[in-house]
């Protein structure tokens, strides 16, 4: 009897307490457009939580009845936040228009500091391309998507057919991609052989967003953030199945097709299995890149076309919000013709053939936040090259470059301190030869690099945290080991190299500390200023320190004592907001540059086949100063119209060159560094609307020096590649489930140059046709 | 029986299944001509006398990619041709001609590559014979040569017999011309610059090459010239063509010689195999000036 009455007073208790249970459900829609938003998160309280599905509706279920506290937020659109009442068994329809935000001021970072920071609460300059402004974009590649940044200096002369982009930043030289670091996801992909990173290996569909941070971060990352970083932040689902696929078609007979699958496999975006796939193809028929001098000289020059295609995997589980491991497994592939073509059937190319697995564990407790990464980047690169002059020559290059490291951060908040450090392993290695097909020739380098780096950083925020200062310190070293330059069976063609043959290269090694101080004062939300001093460094690469052969200008030996080059980085910076609808933001900054590398005369000569040339080699013989500033405003011309102008300004100069030998006639004292244009800027205005969404930029890129002896180059005619303007569109528009997005890059069809004369592709345009599902 | 035709039936089975790459390695063949007209093993051949080779080859499966042939004496290996080559199909069937050097005994080794790097090689002997078989040369005492930018004066050279011509005269006489001249900067550096039809960066300064159907290569010692190795009066002295045969240093040659400045001493090997000297009497240092060069070569 008993137990009957417990049990039936338990039933009715938990009924009651079902029926006493409410659920609050709406949709979030675009305040502009009217568009749902997909993805959007809601918070009730700090407990309970949801994602609005691809159509933009949200449930909440299971809430007991009392007052809570509502936050909607996405990134690109300013946050919601509302105070809600529930009584018992009810259910509250609420629906919530997010204003959609161009600026990125309030979004969260990590690049930084390896903390989560509000972009405003970082001394220093930083900035965040989000997926809304990515939209507005006509983007063929992921930097393209970066070119709007104040000071960013991209150099991909022949636009989607160049097979080795780089991007530099700062006033530092724009060929050289090692004095900016590149992460995707937090992993470096700079690799260890050149410093150089593959810009064709991610499509733009599956980055979330992209943060840049300038000025040195050797202090968090060690070495290549000299100028700054960049970390290429990849999607993860939010929905238990959505989709994208679209097809574009543009100049030079471009056709691309891109399809990224995702899915969740329980209905809790905080909790259990998710996984992504992403692939996309492209191919072309590429243009003539060859000068109208080199197309009259040599009957091979063809179309450099292009094949590229990549898949990306990711498979991951979350414990909760916090806590989860995901890995994640690329392959890229390509074959970029580089413009001749004598007998062999794809002509002179290149070919990156990339494997990528990258696994992450973070984790939070407390106060406790861990994150683990490990990677194995390989790439295994090829190039053919074949012409015909006094005979045929053809040969292959061959190598192997691997990166694979493990990376770690422990962060520890108490009260308004946080204490970040962490450990970092890597090993980089080349194995590489050059095959001869017309001659019995093969020439082999190799190398390997092991790395371990030590890294401390203290984050306070002092005065009810309108003063925060970051300290942080990191130590590096290296160790060179198993080099080797060998050539067998040399003939003609590499006889004069036998001198350098040598199996076992020495051993060496160097280390770096880099120290970093930074400070900032918010006045309010409106107004902050911030001063930071940094030190950076950019370490020799395996290629100089195990490869000899011919370059441009002469014979370059390898040198295994190279050591790494450093900057001393001081800048100030100030944001303001004015009216809730102008945004500025003003940098400067002064660097001093220590042993910086450069090619020098070693006053030897030698035949390499078709005349005496100077042996040449990288040494760090050269103290560089570099000043500047970058000034950015974002305005709301009108409640739909954003405005987005920027300006940087940068002098690049060596101020002390020592060179190797007392007899050589060359002095780059007080000559400029190549490549940095002294000014640079951009215009955008977009403008979201129900009809069709609009973006125009307009970009200056200022004059720039061809050569390291600031002379009349012979083929370029002048010492300095002239300025230009370039103007891009971009049309976009979605209907239901179907969009369509025409770009038009470089509109009025600007060329412009590099030092071979080789030209730019000109107007590319491109027309896509998707779906979402 | 049953067991034998079961057996018959997996060695076919075995034999279907291999891979056309097992059956049929690359394997190239290379073998010098038999007859009068050609040098054999054994012969004896005068210092200065003409060695004639005829050379068959093939490259089974792969287009033949290298041509070496290496003169190997008792004090030095020569190697007197090393060229890339890109024969597809038909082989290789030509006629090389060397100078008999001082040396008694002579190995001569021949060797290809196909485009699979496979190799086949064969060596032949030849002796020295009794006396001297140097030739007769022609001298060419000024010959007047424009740069790109000269219209007035002729830009084209026939070597054989020292005749000029302007692109007027040249229609129709391009198969005989040998050698054009231009001027430009080299990294740099001024470059008075002789070169050939055939190479690719005369066609740049003369574009009107590149319609002819006939483009002859000639290839200059541009180690020799930059090193001063012989000097003008070793060129004036030259009687026979002892002295253009053996300054041509077969290793460090190029269809262009650049630096050929006033006092210059040039060997050369045109295509069709004559040795010659050229002596520069005066180059101007732009465009559009002119270069008057000397020329000795074998009759």
């Amino acid at each position: 009897m008993n137990k009957k009455i417990i049990l039936i007073l338990f039933t009715t208790f938990f009924a009651l307490e079902v029926l006493a249970q409410s659920s609050i459900k709406g949709e979030i829609n675009n305040s502009e457009t009217g568009e749902p938003v997909p993805f959007a998160n809601i918070m009730l309280g700090d407990k309970k939580g949801t994602v609005s599905n691809k159509n933009g509706f949200y449930q909440i279920d299971d809430i007991e009845a009392g007052e809570y506290h509502l936050r909607i937020s996405y990134v690109g659109y300013k946050t919601e936040e509302q105070v809600i009442s529930l009584q018992g068994n009810e259910t509250l329809t609420l629906n919530i228009e997010l204003k959609p935000t161009f600026f990125t001021a309030d979004e969260v970072v990590i690049t930084a500091t390896k903390t989560e920071n509000n972009i405003q609460d970082v001394p220093a300059r930083v900035h965040m391309i989000s997926s809304r402004q990515m939209k507005a974009i006509p983007a063929q590649t992921i930097d393209d998507l970066i070119a709007n940044i104040p000071g960013v200096n991209i150099n991909r002369s022949f636009g989607i057919f160049t097979h080795s982009a780089s991007i530099s930043m700062r006033g530092l030289n724009g060929e050289e991609q090692g004095r900016v670091l590149v992460l995707i996801d937090g992993i470096p992909t700079n690799k260890s052989d050149g410093g150089s990173v593959n810009w064709n290996l991610l499509n733009t569909g599956q980055v979330k967003q992209i943060e840049v941070v300038k000025g040195p971060g050797s202090s968090l990352y060690g070495g290549n953030a000299m100028g700054g970083a960049i970390n290429i932040i990849t999607k993860k689902p939010t929905e238990q199945f959505s989709g994208r696929a679209s097809i574009d078609y543009g100049t030079y007979n471009t056709l691309r097709g891109q399809l990224n699958l995702s899915g969740r496999l329980s209905e809790n975006k905080n909790q259990g299995f998710y996984w992504n796939l992403n692939s996309f193809y492209r191919q072309s028929d590429g243009y003539i890149t060859a000068s109208e001098a080199d197309q009259i000289a040599n009957p091979y020059i063809v179309e450099s076309e292009l094949m590229e295609w990549a898949t990306t995997a990711k498979l991951g589980y979350d414990f909760d919000d916090k806590n989860g491991v995901d890995i994640s497994f690329m392959y890229y592939d390509d074959d970029r013709g580089t413009g001749e073509k004598v007998y062999q059937p794809e002509g002179n190319n290149r070919e990156h053939d990339t494997y990528h697995f990258r696994a992450k564990y973070f984790g939070e407790k407390n106060n406790l936040k861990w994150k683990v990464n490990l990677f194995y980047l390989n790439e295994d690169y090829k190039r053919i090259s074949e012409w015909l002059k006094d005979d045929y020559t053809f040969y292959k290059v061959l190598s192997e470059r691997l990166d694979l490291g493990a990376l770690s951060s422990l962060s520890y908040q108490l009260n308004n301190q946080t204490v970040t450090g962490g450990i970092d392993l890597k090993q980089g290695s080349v194995d590489a030869r050059d095959v001869y097909y017309t001659s019995t020739d093969i020439v082999y380098n190799r190398g390997k690099m092991n790395m371990l780096g030590l890294f401390l950083q203290d984050e306070i925020k002092l005065m009810n945290e309108k003063l925060k200062i970051i300290a942080g310190l990191r130590f590096d070293y290296a160790n060179f080991f198993d080099g080797g330059f060998e050539i067998e069976n040399p003939t003609a063609e590499t006889t004069f190299m036998t001198r350098y043959h040598n199996q076992n290269l020495s051993e060496d090694s160097w280390q770096a500390f880099s120290p970093k101080l930074s400070a900032q004062y918010e006045f309010n939300k409106a107004y902050r200023v911030y001063a930071s001093y940094a030190k950076g460094f950019r370490p020799a690469v395996l290629d100089d320190m195990c490869r000899s052969g011919r370059i441009k200008g002469g014979f370059k030996v390898a040198d295994q004592s190279l050591q790494p080059e450093y900057i001393n980085n001081f800048e100030i910076g100030a944001d303001a907001r004015f009216f809730n609808r102008l945004r500025t933001s003003l940098s400067a900054y002064y660097s001093l540059g220590d042993d910086f590398m450069y090619y020098v005369n070693t006053g030897d000569s030698i035949d390499l086949g078709y005349g005496m040339r100077p042996i040449i080699k990288a040494s760090n013989i050269s103290e560089v100063e570099i000043y500047g500033f970058e000034f950015e405003l974002n305005y709301f011309l009108t409640q739909k119209i954003i405005v987005n102008a920027n300006y940087a300004y940068a002098h690049s100069q060596i101020k002390n060159f020592t060179p190797l030998t007392t007899n050589d006639p060359v002095d780059l004292t007080n000559n400029y560094l190549t490549n940095v244009p002294d000014h640079m800027g951009s215009v955008s205005v977009y403008w979201p609307n129900k009809i069709v969404n609009t973006s125009i930029t307009a970009k200056y890129m200022g004059a720039r020096w061809v050569n390291d002896l600031n002379q009349v180059d012979e083929i370029v005619l002048d010492d300095q590649y002239p300025d230009y303007s370039t103007v891009d569109l971009k049309f976009s528009k979605e209907f239901k489930n179907v969009f369509v997005n025409l770009s038009l890059q470089n509109i009025f069809d600007q060329k412009h140059y590099d030092r071979k004369g080789a030209i730019s592709p000109g107007r590319f345009i491109t027309l896509e046709l998707g779906t979402k599902f | 029986m049953k067991t034998y035709k079961l057996f018959l039936f997996f060695c076919v089975l075995i034999f279907i299944s291999c891979s056309e790459e097992e059956l049929s390695e690359t394997s190239p063949f290379i073998l010098l001509k038999t007859g009068n007209e050609f040098s054999q093993s054994g012969d004896s051949i005068p210092v200065g006398g003409k060695i004639k080779f005829g050379i068959a080859a093939v490259g089974d499966g792969a287009p033949i990619t290298n041509l070496t042939i290496k003169r190997i004496t008792e004090n030095e290996i020569i190697t007197e041709l090393d060229k890339g080559v890109f024969i597809k199909s038909g082989g290789l069937d030509t006629t090389v001609i060397f100078v008999k050097s001082n040396a008694e005994i002579e190995q001569w080794k021949f060797f290809i590559m196909n485009a699979h790097r496979d190799t086949a090689s064969v060596t032949t002997t030849i002796y020295k014979g009794e006396g001297s078989a140097w030739g007769e040369i022609d001298y060419f005492p000024s010959i007047e040569i424009g740069y790109q930018n000269n219209q007035s004066i002729p830009n084209y050279v026939d070597l054989n017999n020292g005749t000029s011509y302007d692109e007027t005269s040249v229609a129709g006489n391009e198969s005989l011309i040998d050698l054009v001249s231009y001027y430009y900067m080299s990294s740099g550096t001024s470059s008075p610059t002789l070169s050939c039809p055939s190479y690719p960066s005369a066609r740049e300064f003369f574009p009107e090459i590149n319609d002819w159907s006939i483009q002859n290569s000639v290839l200059y010692d541009y180690y020799t010239t930059d090193n001063n190795l012989i000097t003008p009066e070793q060129f004036d002295d030259a009687q026979n063509d002892s002295l253009l045969v053996n300054a041509f240093k077969p290793s460090n040659v190029s269809g262009t010689c650049k630096f050929c400045y006033t006092g210059k001493i040039i060997p050369f090997k045109t295509g069709k195999g004559k040795y010659g000297m050229l002596k520069i009497i005066r180059a101007d240092e732009n465009n559009t000036g002119s270069i008057n060069i000397a020329v000795k070569i074998q009759k």
